[in-house]
């Protein structure tokens, strides 16, 4: 009797020591483990870095996320891709990349989590840091939210974007929470709001990248991808008032630069030496002349050696010689103030800010007017403009000149996009690869898809 | 009359621990599928006035860069 309490009581001791060992281990709900500003910020410090040591993939990109957007678009000849070794790293087409956006679209969510840890559970407010911290949280969430928007919805129509998919809008850290995607609108208003917050604290903190400069340097952007003419006007004017354009070598010099902000950059990855950040920028430009540059982009160089451009964007081989560079400039802000004049059909207005870009590029240059305006190239990739009309040669020239000006900074791509989405395709080993229409709007992850009751696909996706 | 106490004791310790604790991770469920991928069309053969405009394309590259 005395052995069976005896083992009765070992049993229960052993059970007790070893059961349900984990019953407390759960996620700490509703609690937050920084406290100080300081710490906070170190949420963000981490995308930061990323930056500035130029292996950040989603945020503003790295010479390597450049050089395949470039891939994806026109601007280089896919079909005469030379087979080098470790070709694999390089796409073909965008088909070859849909897939794996799902890396961005984690990292830009995850970026979009820290920003809301720190706009909702920091208590700190008054003091400098604190500032920087919710200025440039609200800046970088405005900026993971208008990347994610161009890579996974479709391009913005501003006459049915109430009913065009958005994204799922988390605004707080919700672990339980399963947001279905919002309307377009909703998301181009929450990109807004985040960046006219940002601005309201005037940060000027350099070691924080996102500057009141930068951030209307980005809502510049965004009324310009969302059509909202009117509203991008003054906001890039202001920008590139304060920063105007330059010319000659220093702009050679200031696109060249490997580890330094010069001229009109507002904004740039890689300024720090890092062992990723070259793995990426040497990548880049060793891969530059296997895609050999396009004749078409070639042949909107009416004015050859006399544009700056000409000798600094490719060789005669027609090999690419510009670095890919993931910035913010004002030659940007010149190009969206000529556009979205031309939009508004204030066309003196378009003119003299396209004249303004052209006067620093081409020596000797003659200004366009309306009579000597070249013409629609009708035999072009691109035949509808962001509004879904034919081109007129103001906006044509306007569009041409943008192409010139940004070339290897990733931005061909979603001029496609925001231009018609016109599908195309190269060739390679005997095969033809479509870039269809669909294929300029990422798919969903299949996560969230799986996870998130209602969650809608975007058009064209089927699972394998 | 211990014994039948001592036994209904262990017996509840035993339903207490085999019952007990279903659901330790309380983390959201893990969704597994099968592939993460979606279809995307497939490359097709070129045909002969493709590949004809490909060796022009080639050609006028060729005689460009020499």
């Amino acid at each position: 009797m005395k052995n069976m309490k005896n083992i009765s009581l070992v049993l229960i001791v052993f059970f007790a020591c070893v059961s349900c060992k984990e019953y407390l281990d759960v996620k700490p709900k509703g609690e937050v483990i920084p406290k100080t500003a300081e710490e906070f910020g170190a949420l963000l410090n981490s995308h930061l870095n990323e930056i500035d040591e130029g292996y950040d993939e989603a945020i503003l990109g790295n010479p390597m996320e450049k050089f395949e957007l470039e891939c994806f678009g026109d601007n280089v000849e896919n079909s005469l891709t030379r087979n080098v070794t470790g070709m694999g790293a390089i796409p073909k087409y965008v088909g070859d990349r849909l897939n794996s956006f799902r890396m961005e679209y984690r990292g830009l969510y995850s970026l979009i989590r820290n920003c809301n840890l720190v706009i909702h559970e920091m208590k700190e407010s008054d003091t400098d840091l604190a500032k920087s911290c919710y200025a440039t949280a609200y800046a970088m969430r405005g900026v993971a939210y208008y990347n994610l928007m161009r890579l996974f919805c479709e391009p913005y129509n501003k006459e049915k974007a109430e009913e065009q998919l958005g994204l799922s809008i988390v605004t707080r850290f919700d672990m339980e929470a399963r947001p279905k995607r919002s309307s377009l609108k909703e998301v181009a208003t929450l990109i807004e709001e985040d960046f006219k917050k940002a601005i309201s604290y005037h940060s000027k903190s350099e070691i924080y990248r996102y500057t009141e400069d930068v951030v209307k340097a980005y809502l510049a952007r965004l009324y310009f991808w969302t059509q909202n003419w009117e509203q991008a006007i003054p906001v890039a004017k202001e920008i590139l008032d304060a920063y105007p354009l330059v010319e000659g070598a220093v702009y050679t010099d200031m696109l060249s630069a490997r580890y330094a902000q010069q001229g009109n950059v507002l904004l740039r990855s890689y300024l720090l030496t890092s062992s990723s950040g070259d793995v990426n920028y040497n990548s880049a430009k060793g891969y530059l002349p296997v895609k050999p540059v396009s004749k078409r982009f070639i042949d909107l160089f009416e004015e050859k050696e006399r544009d700056v451009r000409y000798a600094f964007s490719f060789n005669a081989k027609r090999e690419a010689l510009k670095i890919p560079m993931a910035c913010v400039r004002s030659a940007e802000m010149c190009l969206i103030l000529a556009e979205s004049h031309a939009y508004l059909n204030q066309t003196k207005e378009a003119l003299d800010y396209l004249n303004l870009l052209r006067s620093k590029r081409i020596t000797g240059y003659t200004p366009y007017t309306m009579g000597n305006l070249p013409a629609v190239d009708e035999y072009a990739l691109v035949r509808i403009n962001a509004e879904g009309n034919a081109f007129t040669p103001l906006l044509w020239a306007i569009h041409c000149e943008r192409r010139k000006e940004l070339f290897m900074e990733g931005d061909r791509w979603f001029e496609l996009k925001r231009n018609g989405c016109p599908e195309f395709w190269c060739a390679k080993d005997g095969l033809k690869y479509e870039t269809q229409q669909f294929m300029y709007t990422a798919p969903i992850p299949s996560q969230d898809i799986d996870l998130i009751p209602g969650m809608i696909q975007n058009e064209g996706y089927v699972k394998l | 009359m211990k014994k039948k106490m001592i036994l209904g004791c262990l017996g509840f310790v035993l339903f207490t621990f085999c019952g007990g604790c279903d659901k330790p991770d309380d983390v959201p469920p893990r969704v597994l599928s099968e592939s993460q991928d979606y279809i995307l069309p497939k490359a097709r053969p070129l045909t002969l006035e493709e590949r004809e405009e490909i060796r022009l394309l080639k050609e006028e590259y060729n005689n460009a860069i020499q």
